[in-house]
């Protein structure tokens, strides 16, 4: 694992835009790994800005995400993939068939799971996966003690994740019980894993996944056994090192 | 179902109310309390505030799509992106175009609506044409431009299965006393627009039974002191609505606030969005026009302002800036007048015990937060989950 360490939040991002754009101007069909959640937003936006400069297109690259709540069709605004069409794919001119997030209205999940899985393979897949941090080591939607060699997946949202949900519906039915994820096996296929890690918070979760052992566990910890990552984190992420 | 809405402010009819208690039962509001029971079910959102969901009369479409595309997927997605704007209620609009897009288009809305929209609910489809005058067709096409014909409109709303609840129509055209008269009979909403009627003509269609100006100062004759014209009989007439577009570009600030003074609580805020709203800067089209928008500003190759890319709380936002009026008044523009024109204010269009709990939450700089519809919340800003990411 190779750690970056940048000064802060914007640093983190310009510097994963940086690389990010020089894979895909140097690439003749390159395939990204998308995720969403609130750290990787600044590098959308970089994106964004360079697109706009022109420096760089996206006609020729593929995009995976992670992860998209069950239930949700791509319409509703509380949807990833609603999330990632209003926080990049809109902005840069990607046509969006080369856009996918696994569906989470498919009538039948565990299908949906494996045809998202060939996607990814049919396109050679995942050249630079993009990551974050959850602070109990998640990622994608892989809580803690989910296998190492899980495959794309449907898992039950927690009761404490739904929790903290609920005071936004009136009715815990209203929650989304279920999302449709990349395993961890997927993730680790990737060629190259750029995890992005940005504040104190935070400061824990990366000490463990650089010095903590590998366990199920602490899902993020087996990156330590790939053979290319890239770590980009902040001063305030690394105080804990 | 029962809960209350905890929260700093609440824009209420005449004032906006201090911290408190909201009790939001069966899909509707009730009374707002300083104290609730110790058992009672809370949603938090201190340090917020609540507003009556906005209801937009006038949109064509946002985020991409327009009710023209003809498509179900378009209206879901229109009603999804109105959402996240704090839009709880609009009416899907068409605008003029060949008989066989209106169609296409109506049907669309139709079905959509039928098999229940993910986002804001349509109050009914607004016909924006084709029965206009070609002096001001601004981004409508003369092509299909004809005199209003009640058998054309039977075979619409029939394709709409009785959905139509407004249209739009220049009054100066043949048979359109006649055609005004009858939507009147039939319930349904007339507004004037892109015409070069007289003052007069416009104070018959009045009469007639039309309500409602489309908007006002764009696609009609101004106002000249001798010659009061479209602009005029809106103007005068306190009883009529007028729609108006705060984005700076469709009316001078000054003139909105100009207007608002004149209109009071019957100026309408509307949008008139296509679909370049929320869209980068780029190349799109309306209806069969191409269109360039830059800085935000959707014009045709002729330099008509095609539609606009305003965001209703944006609207709401500028008319506050610029008038001296309190928020609540300018926000129940854009919520409580819509609803008063759609004759829907019984129970849709403020936060009021017994109406229907259409409700978004705000940040200090008047940013949505979450949107309810019924009392349900249906979106809300960032999604959790994987929050901590």
């Amino acid at each position: 694992m190779e750690l970056i360490k940048v000064k802060d939040y914007n640093e983190m991002s310009k510097r994963a835009c940086s690389f990010i754009i020089e894979k895909v101007n140097n690439m003749e069909k390159p395939v990204l790994g998308l995720a969403t959640g609130s750290t990787p937003e600044g590098l959308y936006q970089n994106l964004i800005e360079k697109y706009q400069k022109q420096e760089v297109t996206f006609d020729h690259v593929q995009t995976f995400n992670l992860d998209e709540y069950v239930g949700l069709k791509k319409d509703d605004p509380n949807s990833y993939d609603y999330y990632m069409n209003e926080k990049l794919f809109k902005h840069i001119g990607i046509p969006r068939e080369q856009t996918h997030l696994p569906s989470g209205d498919a009538a039948d999940l565990s299908q949906e799971a494996l045809q998202y899985e060939s996607l990814i393979q049919e396109a050679g897949n995942i050249d630079v996966q993009i990551l974050g941090l959850g602070l109990n080591g998640h990622i994608g939607f892989n809580e803690p003690g989910t296998q190492f060699s899980s495959r794309t997946h449907i898992v039950q949202l927690d009761e404490s994740t739904r929790n903290a949900n609920a005071r936004f519906f009136p009715t815990i039915e209203d929650v989304p019980k279920q999302a449709i994820t990349m395993g961890i096996d997927t993730i680790m296929q990737s060629k190259m894993i750029v995890l992005l890690v940005s504040g104190e918070k935070k400061a824990n979760a990366l000490s463990q996944l650089i010095d903590g052992e590998v366990t199920e566990a602490f899902p993020a910890s087996i990156l330590q056994t790939h053979s290319n990552v890239m770590i980009i984190a902040d001063q305030a992420a690394c105080s804990k090192l | 179902m029962h809960y209350f809405i905890k929260a700093d402010r609440f824009i209420l009819e005449n004032h906006i109310a201090e911290a408190g208690y909201l009790s939001v039962e069966n899909g509707r509001f009730g009374h707002l309390t300083k104290t609730v029971p110790d058992s009672a079910e809370v949603i938090d959102w201190s340090g917020y505030m609540i507003a009556p969901g906005l209801v937009d009369t006038h949109i064509h479409g946002i985020n991409g799509y327009d009710i023209m595309d003809g498509t179900k997927e378009a209206v879901r997605h229109i009603s999804g992106a109105l959402l996240t704007l704090g839009v709880t209620r609009f009416l899907p609009t068409t605008l003029t175009s060949s008989r066989s897009d209106l169609d296409k288009a109506i049907q669309a809305v139709t079905e959509a609506v039928e098999e229940g929209l993910p986002g804001a609910l349509s109050e009914g489809i607004y016909l924006e044409g084709p029965f206009f005058t070609e002096a001001y067709k601004g981004a409508q096409n003369p092509k299909y431009f004809q005199d209003p014909d009640i058998g054309l409109f039977e075979k619409w709303q029939s394709l709409a299965k009785g959905n139509i609840v407004k249209i739009a129509l220049a009054p100066e055209r043949e048979y359109a006393m006649e055609f005004i008269k009858t939507m009147d009979d039939k319930g349904v909403l007339v507004s004037i627009g892109h015409t070069n009627a007289s003052y007069g003509c416009c104070q018959e269609a009045i009469a007639a039974g039309a309500q409602n100006f489309v908007h006002l100062f764009n696609g009609m004759s101004g106002l000249h002191h001798r010659n009061p014209g479209v602009a005029g009989a809106a103007l005068t007439d306190t009883n009529v609505y007028a729609e108006l577009i705060c984005d700076g570009y469709h009316v001078h600030p000054d003139v909105a606030t100009l207007a608002l003074k004149v209109k009071n609580e019957k100026l309408m805020l509307i949008t008139d969005c296509m679909r370049a709203g929320m869209m980068p800067d780029g190349h799109y089209h309306l209806g069969e026009f191409p269109v360039v928008m830059q800085n935000g500003v959707a014009r045709t190759e002729e330099g008509s302002l095609a539609g606009s890319t305003l965001r209703l709380i944006d609207g709401v936002k500028n008319l506050h800036n610029w008038s001296d009026q309190a928020l609540f008044d300018i926000w129940h523009l854009a919520s409580l007048t819509p609803a008063k024109s759609l004759e829907r204010a019984e129970e849709i269009g403020s936060i009021h015990p017994g109406k229907l709990a259409d409700y978004v939450v705000l940040d200090d700089e008047l940013s949505v937060q979450a949107t309810a519809i019924n009392g349900n919340i249906k979106y809300r800003k960032m999604t959790t989950g994987n929050e901590d990411e």
